[in-house]
C-alpha cells in the first residue's frame, strides 16, 4: 500500500465520521478480503473461469483533521471545496511475503504493550505515542531499542528525557506474571505454566504455590513450568527472580486419581471416630 | 446506489468476459488480465467501510459527492 496527499489540505467544515487512516486501510484490507474470497466461491460454482483481484489503487476525496495529534481523515462531503487526495493503492502479495515483513508475535520477547510499563512509571502517554510513532509497540521492542541505542539518542529524536527512559527500563526489567494455564506432563501430572516476562535471569527462579516451594521444570525469561503438589488445588503462587517477588493466582484441575481429602488437613484419631 | 467496494469489485468483474470461443472449431481468445480505470463517488460509513457507485452522469444532481477514482486489475484463475 503506498499513499500520497495530494493537491490541498484543508480541515474542510462539514461533519461526518472521521477514522485515522490506519483504521481506514484495515477496513478497506478486510473489504478486498471479502471480495477476493468471493471471487473464489465464484470458481468453485461450475466455472471453468473466472478472475482474481490484482491489483486495486483508489482516489478518495478527504479532509485531514488532527484533533488529538493524530491524523485523521474524514471523506469529503457533497459541495465541499478543498479537499485533498488521498491515493491508496494496493497489490496481492503472498502469505510467506506477508509474513516475511511482519514482526513474528511469537518471537518477541516481552509482548506486553507498552501501556503497561508506561502507566506505572516512567513514561507518560505523549512518550507512549512519541515511541509507537518509530513502530515500538512492545515492550521488547523498547527493550531493544535501549540495548541498541545510547539513551542521549532517543532524547534528541524523540524528545523523551534520558531519566525517564531509565525509570521505564528499569520498569521493564521487573518480573512480571502475565498469565498461567494448567498442562499435562508426560506422566500425565498436573503441571503449572507460568507466563511472564524476566521470569529468569541468570537462575532458575524459586516458585512457592499456596506458601510452599514447588519444583520448577522448565525456565525461561517469559515462561516457567513448575510440579504443583498432589494437594494444589487453588490459591497463590509467588515467584522471586534475583530478590524481586511477583506472583498471581492459580487453579488446578483435580488429577484423576488423586485423593480428594489429600488437600485438606490429615486425618486424626479422636476416640476411634475418623475426624478431620 | 452505492454498494460496498467489495460487492462493486464482485459485481464488476460479472460483466468481465472470460473468453470468445468459435463455435465451429472450439478455437477462442481468453481474456488474461483486465484493467479499469474509472472514477466513482464514494463514502465512507460510520463503519469504516467505503462505499462506491459509477457517477450519476445525466442523472447528477448537482450535489452529489466529490469524484475519486478507482483503478483495479483482474487477473483470469483457473477453477482448482
Amino acid at each position: 500500500m503506498s499513499g500520497y496527499l495530494g493537491s490541498g489540505l484543508g480541515t474542510g467544515s462539514g461533519s461526518g465520521p472521521v477514522f485515522s487512516v490506519e483504521e481506514f486501510v484495515q477496513s478497506l484490507t478486510a473489504q478486498l478480503d471479502r471480495a477476493q474470497d468471493a471471487l473464489a466461491i465464484k470458481a468453485k460454482t461450475g466455472r471453468p473461469l473466472t478472475f482474481a483481484l490484482k491489483d486495486l489503487s483508489v482516489d478518495l476525496k478527504v479532509f485531514w483533521e488532527a484533533p488529538e495529534g493524530q491524523l485523521r481523515l474524514r471523506h469529503a462531503n457533497p459541495n465541499e471545496e478543498g479537499a485533498s487526495t488521498v491515493h491508496l493503492s494496493f497489490t496481492t502479495i503472498t502469505r510467506a511475503m506477508a509474513e516475511e515483513n511482519s514482526l513474528s508475535l511469537s518471537q518477541d520477547e516481552d509482548p506486553r504493550a507498552l501501556s503497561e510499563i508506561t502507566e506505572q512509571g516512567g513514561l507518560g502517554e505523549q512518550e507512549r505515542r512519541q515511541l509507537e510513532m518509530v513502530g515500538i509497540r512492545t515492550v521488547g521492542q523498547f527493550k531493544r531499542l535501549s540495548q541498541n541505542t545510547d539513551p542521549k539518542q532517543v532524547e534528541a529524536y524523540l524528545g523523551i528525557p534520558v531519566n525517564r527512559l531509565r525509570m521505564a527500563l528499569e520498569r521493564s526489567a521487573q518480573p512480571t506474571v502475565t498469565g498461567n494455564e494448567p498442562v499435562q506432563g508426560a506422566d500425565k501430572r498436573r503441571l503449572l505454566r507460568i507466563r511472564g516476562a524476566n521470569l529468569m535471569k541468570g537462575e532458575t527462579p524459586r516458585v512457592l504455590m499456596s506458601g510452599e516451594p514447588v519444583e520448577v521444570l522448565e525456565a525461561s525469561e517469559s515462561e516457567l513450568l513448575v510440579k504443583p503438589m498432589s494437594h494444589h488445588r487453588e490459591g497463590r503462587f509467588e515467584v522471586e527472580v534475583g530478590g524481586q517477588m511477583t506472583g498471581g493466582f492459580y487453579e488446578l484441575p483435580t488429577e484423576p486419581n488423586a485423593d480428594p481429602f489429600a488437600a485438606r488437613q490429615p486425618m486424626r484419631r479422636v476416640g476411634g471416630i475418623k475426624s478431620w | 446506489m452505492k454498494q460496498r467496494v467489495s460487492e462493486f469489485l464482485v459485481d464488476l468483474s460479472s460483466d468481465l468476459p472470460s473468453a470468445v470461443v468459435e463455435a465451429d472449431t472450439g478455437e477462442g481468445l481468453g481474456v488474461k488480465t483486465f484493467s479499469l480505470s474509472v472514477p466513482i463517488e464514494s463514502t465512507i460509513d460510520e463503519a469504516g467501510e467505503l462505499a462506491v457507485t459509477l457517477p450519476h452522469g445525466r442523472l447528477a444532481t448537482g450535489f452529489d459527492a466529490p469524484h475519486g477514482r478507482l483503478r483495479v486489475s483482474f487477473v483470469r484463475s483457473e477453477a482448482e
